[in-house]
């Protein structure tokens, strides 16, 4: 099973699978939308 | 000030106001999953930078396939959230991963499991189903 939960009022998110956690962490939308000017292949 | 510059001043602003309106309304209506993520801590077979967009009915996962494993482009994985089972991906062996996936509260929650093979020539699913 895999859950994929914002916490921290939406600054981190925290995948857990498999009885391990993953945490990331927000990319600003400004620098998100810089980088995928940017970036080529950007998801 | 006369009335054309003012019309003018208003014509400069209008599409200003235009963009902040689309860009609030897009604010409003996201979820707090939607957007750009960046692994930092834990270890895995997630990507290290995923872009995620949650809807209704669907949660998008997108990401950069590992050059390292000479794999290239964005991945796109989409979940229809409706808890009935759906396929996630058949190997040409046969051999295939089914999904279910829903929305519990603010969470994403995904089973998957692997199902049985199929034997060739009898199926008898329904239509949408595996």
């Amino acid at each position: 099973m895999e859950s994929w939960e914002a916490i921290e009022g939406g600054r981190k998110l925290v995948v857990s699978a498999q009885g391990k956690e993953t945490v990331f962490r927000r990319v600003p939308f400004l620098s998100s939308f810089v980088r995928s000017l940017f970036v080529n292949n950007n998801p | 000030m006369t009335a054309s510059n003012r019309r003018r001043d208003l014509s400069f602003l209008l599409p200003i106001l235009i963009v902040l309106g689309v860009a609030g309304y897009r604010y409003a209506r996201s979820s707090p999953l939607d957007g750009t993520w960046l692994k930092t801590d834990g270890v895995g077979y997630l990507a290290n930078e995923m872009r995620l967009q949650l809807t209704r009915n669907e949660f998008t996962v997108r990401f950069r396939r590992d050059e390292t494993m000479g794999l290239a482009g964005v991945e796109h994985i989409t979940f229809l959230l409706d808890g009935r089972e759906h396929l996630f991906e058949a190997q040409p062996g046969g051999a295939r991963m089914i999904y279910r996936a829903e929305l519990d509260g603010r969470k994403v929650v995904v089973i998957k499991h692997v199902a049985p093979h199929r034997r060739r020539g009898t199926f008898h699913g329904e239509l949408g189903s595996y």
